[in-house]
């Protein structure tokens, strides 16, 4: 699979300020990317950089197969944006709002119509149509700016924290909406999102930015196995054991387990192991039975993209 | 630059236009009505049939088109920047120029429009009153010089307004910088009137003297085109998505 968006050490000065730091990024066509990071970390800047709207300072970008130092307006024609604003015109209805970028896209009339009314029913805006945006209420701003910035069926998507401002209901339908796009139209999305549940429920790709340095790149899961890690850079996991009768004695005998690496008890009671690699923990559990402890329940702890995601921004 | 996506910038100008005047804020329609009121009614009837042949006409439209460009001019990039609409503009597939062109054409050809009707209006209302059963129309370089004027002087005034206002935070703020602008081109006959040796004064008006009243509207109209364009070509020059976005 070719990649949609390839940089090659991508950096990007404001005077003295280093706003994108030597950023390498492969995105597979039809993925959906997700772009973490927190507020000024660069992700808005590195939209900017890929749509051609700032020129880098130092490396390259390819954009669909263009060089966006050279051929942004290609990158731009077969783009769709939502950026940090919805960019809605308010004293246009929601109707004239894609009209006006069906026409700048180059759609006919009957297509442009067909394609807003596909989208504003989609987004549930349909009977809205008709009001000028500026009544709208900012969750239905959003969803018209999503609405146009796919209006021309754009290669890839843009999207700048699309879910903020919609209720939960709308976000879980947008996040439906965007599985479905990749799924039908082989769609690139590049999300920035600050709501990690949702960058693990829709990416198949993630980034974590931090001071305009990427910190991390790959999937949801490898990047948890990293987080799984011990400290001594062994992969490893974690396993809870809720159990009774937990003395020190039993945990420090589990403790000193060649496939333990530590173990401690929570103040719920909690026994949490940290297994070496491969380790299994039908042993440990044993030697809890045999030393008198009553086992209810032995599960294992998958850390979450957020564990992952604070970890790194931790540094 | 490409003429289908300028006609499309200007369509979204002109649209966002006749919903603010059909709609909501009626401020712009009142200050219409009042300048079409006052110039194609009151002042031909006040000053008679001779309005069809004064030069003052062609001033006092080119000034119409000046007061009604005065708001939509400021607006055309600090109003979108305002509303942060500015930027999703920008990373469409429109170039630089379709956009820049689309704008100043978008608020121009309105003010255009509204301007010679208002004129057209004023040699119908003369006909009325003063036409006694005779078809009083303006003397061909008469039309013509107001016609310029009507096109030109407030092309002037566009093509200032638009730089002014791709490097203005707000409307608010390119509109003041535009009033300046705009004062120093109504004072600036006054001005060089008083700095300018009477020596030169006394040789340009002998010299313009020895010219019809057409060949000199001619020559001013060729000197405002060329004025227009060099600053429309500075706005092209001076377009920068980046800064655009980032202002």
């Amino acid at each position: 699979m070719s990649d949609a968006i390839r940089t090659r050490a991508l950096t990007r000065d404001f005077g003295p300020l280093r706003a994108v730091n030597e950023l390498e990024l492969s995105v597979p066509a039809g993925a959906i990317f997700g772009f973490l990071g927190p507020n000024g970390a660069g992700k808005t800047t590195t939209i900017r950089l890929l749509l051609g709207l700032l020129e880098p300072s130092a490396g390259s970008a390819e954009v669909l197969g263009h060089d966006v130092a050279t051929a942004a307006d290609r990158v731009r024609a077969a783009s769709g944006a939502l950026l940090e604003h919805p960019g809605i015109y308010e004293r246009l209805t929601a109707e004239r709002n894609l009209e006006y970028y069906g026409r700048i896209y180059g759609l006919g009339g009957a297509e442009i119509a067909a394609r807003s009314r596909e989208l504003l029913q989609r987004f549930g805006l349909w009977e809205q149509r008709a009001k000028r945006a500026g009544e709208f209420s900012r969750g239905m701003k959003q969803k018209l700016a999503i609405a146009r910035a796919m209006l021309h069926r754009p290669k890839l998507l843009f999207l700048d924290e699309p879910t903020s401002g919609l209720d939960p209901a709308s976000a879980a339908a947008l996040r439906d909406d965007l599985l479905a796009l990749v799924a039908q139209e082989e769609v690139t999305i590049f999300l920035t999102t600050h709501n990690l549940d949702e960058a693990e429920r829709v990416c198949a790709l993630v980034g974590v930015i931090r001071a305009g340095r990427l910190q991390a790149f790959g999937t949801p899961a490898a990047l948890r196995a990293q987080a799984g890690a011990g400290h001594d850079g062994r992969s490893g996991q974690t396993v809870e054991i809720v159990a009774t009768g937990v003395t020190e004695a039993l945990r420090a005998a589990a403790a000193a387990r060649p496939e333990v690496d530590s173990a401690s008890v929570r103040p719920d009671g909690v026994l949490e192991l940290a297994l070496v690699d491969g380790a299994r923990p039908a042993g440990i559990v044993a030697l809890l039975v045999a030393g008198g402890a009553e086992v209810d329940e032995v599960r294992r702890v998958t850390p979450s993209l957020e564990k992952v995601y604070l970890e790194l921004m931790e540094g | 630059m490409r003429a289908g996506d300028v006609r499309t910038v200007m369509w979204k100008e002109m649209r966002e236009l006749v919903d603010t005047l059909t709609g909501g804020s009626r401020t712009q329609l009142i200050v219409l009505a009042f300048v079409g009121l006052f110039f194609g009614v009151v002042t031909p009837l006040r000053q008679g049939a001779a309005w069809l042949t004064s030069g003052t006409a062609a001033f006092s439209y080119a000034f119409i088109g000046m007061v009604l460009l005065m708001q939509p001019i400021a607006d055309v990039f600090a109003g979108e920047r305002e509303r942060h609409t500015l930027e999703t503009l920008l990373s469409t597939r429109l170039d630089d120029g379709s956009i820049l062109i689309g704008k100043l054409l978008g608020v121009l050809a309105p003010a255009w429009v509204a301007t010679a009707f208002i004129y057209l209006v004023a040699i119908v209302a003369t006909n009325v009153e003063f036409g006694d059963g005779h078809l009083l129309l303006p003397p061909l370089w008469s039309a013509g010089t107001t016609l310029a004027a009507i096109v030109l002087v407030p092309g002037l005034m566009a093509a200032i307004g638009v730089n002014t206002s791709m490097r203005a935070d707000t409307v608010r703020k390119a509109a003041q910088t535009l009033s300046l602008f705009v004062m120093a081109l109504v004072f600036a006959p006054l001005i060089a009137s008083r700095v300018v040796p009477h020596a030169w004064l006394t040789s340009l008006l002998s010299a313009l003297a020895g010219h019809t009243p057409a060949q000199v509207g001619l020559l001013v109209g060729a000197g405002l085109l060329v004025l227009d364009v060099a600053i429309v070509m500075v706005a092209l020059a001076r377009f920068r998505r980046g800064r655009l976005a980032l202002d």
